[in-house]
Parts: C-alpha cells; structure tokens; sequence
C-alpha cells in the first residue's frame, strides 16, 4: 500500500479497478432498464379484446349496422340492419359470421320485403354460442334471392 | 485523484444498489400484490353502425361494453376498395354500462364497388 494513502482506496491491480469499473457500470445500466420497464408498466393498461373487425358487404342491398347479442362473455347471435332499394321487393338471405380467432359460428335467415321498405332487421342465431375472446370478428352479408 | 475516482465508482455502485432494490420492490408488490397501477380491462364491441350521407361515410357509431371504469381512446379505421378513413374517440367509459359513441371521420370514405370493413381498436389510458 503506497504510503499516505487511505486504505479504503486502495485497491491493488489495474484489473480489480477495471471490474468495479464494469459492475458500476453495468449495475448501473441494469437500474436504468428496471426503472423504465416499472415506468411502462404503469403507463399501460391490459385490455382483453383490444380490437374487433366488422365488415359489411357491398351490392344492391348492404348491411349497415351489425349488433351482437351475448351472454355473458359468449355471442349468442347478432342482429343485423340491410338496406335496399325503396322500389325493390322479394326475398332477402342475411347472413352473419362471427370468429374469435379461433373457431367461428354462422348463420343466415331469409326473410320477404315488399315495396317502400328501404332497411329492415334481421336476427341471426349462433348454436351454440361463441366465446367473445380473443379475437373477435363478424362480417354480415345481404342480397336479394328471389 | 485515484481516490476521488475510486470513490465515485462506490458512490454509482451503491446509488444503483438502491434504485435496483426500489424497482425490484415496486415490480413485485405491482405483480404479486395487484396493485392499482396496472389497470385490467375487458372491452367487447357490441355494434359498430354506419351513418351514410349519400355515398359518403361519415360517422361510425361505437357500442361498448367494458368493466372497467376508466379513460378510453377508441379509434375506428373504416377501409374499402377506395381507401380508407380513421376517427378517435377519447373519454371515460363507465364499467357495467353500455355507451354508444360517435366517431366522426375527418375524411368521408366513398361507397366502393366492395362493402366497409372496420377495425375498431380500444386502448385503456
């Protein structure tokens, strides 16, 4: 130990002092990456279903509103809104698909609009019902049949 | 000099000893204790409605359901063969309740040759 040197200080080789070196430096590091994750994890928010997909098909006669019935966290059916010419009537197929990423349900019903109804409901029915999550998605599709 | 150098390296070792015992604290007590801080939700999208002027699309009524009582930015992105439209919408939602939002898109999307597709994407604030 050189003399007038504390010897809290002293530390013998160049080696020892470059490894405090690098563990100050990496503790340091460390700390930094530790404090910013808590900082995300306070910052977000978990959500189960974050996004959904709806899609409405094109023609003559097209789906403007699809609503889903469920119960509980499961889709039981869904209730869709078609519009058509006021001057056209006849018969009209609705269908619904629902997915929630990993099984699907379908289901269409027919119904007869006459002349002077521009949009009508349709109620469609999922058996059995569908968990909602994780993924959920539902296209509806509308046309004329006859 | 060597002293004061040695001594700062003590210093950073033991100021980042603490703030790594702190974060380690925090992260386990926010894990195993279920703290407040990380907020849980679960959204459902009942309805998604379009509100047509002529062969514009304009606005896209939102119905949600959540369980969680909080701030919400829901943002809907309407596409077609011609393009596509987006509109955020930021407030609380109420848990339990459901609330029906209006979305207006800065730029009307024309009625194309193929239907809408929306993609409805929700983010707890």
């Amino acid at each position: 130990m050189p003399p007038g040197k504390p010897p809290i200080f002293y530390i013998p080789g160049r080696w020892i002092r470059i490894i405090i070196l690098l563990m100050a430096l990496a503790l340091t590091l460390s700390s930094l990456a530790a404090y910013s994750t808590s900082l995300s994890l306070q910052a977000e928010g978990f959500i189960l279903g974050r996004s959904a997909t709806y899609s409405y098909d094109a023609g003559n006669e097209r789906i403007r509103s699809i609503r889903l019935a469920l119960s509980g966290d499961y889709v039981t059916g869904a209730q869709a809104v078609c519009e058509k010419f006021v001057s056209d009537y006849g018969n009209y197929t609705v269908s619904a698909t629902f997915s929630n990423g990993a099984e699907s349900r379908a289901g269409q019903v027919t119904v007869y609009q006459p002349k002077g109804v521009t949009t009508f409901t349709v109620s469609v029915t999922f058996n059995p019902p569908i968990s909602y999550y994780p993924s959920p998605s539902v296209s509806g599709d509308c046309r004329k049949v006859g | 000099m060597r002293a004061l150098v040695l001594g700062l390296l003590m210093a950073i070792m033991v100021f980042s000893t603490a703030v790594i015992a702190a974060s380690f604290s925090t992260g386990v007590g926010r894990i195993a204790g279920g703290s407040a801080d990380v907020k849980h939700a679960k959204v459902k999208v009942l309805e998604v409605r379009d509100e047509l002027a002529g062969i514009n699309l304009k606005t896209v009524y939102v119905t949600l359901l959540v369980d969680f009582t909080g701030t919400y930015q829901v943002t809907v992105t309407a596409s077609n063969d011609l393009g596509s439209a987006s509109g955020s919408w930021t407030g609380t939602l109420t848990a339990g309740q459901e609330q029906t939002i209006a979305i207006t898109l800065p730029q009307a999307l024309k009625e194309g040759n193929a239907g809408f597709t929306h993609r409805v994407e929700v983010a707890l604030l």
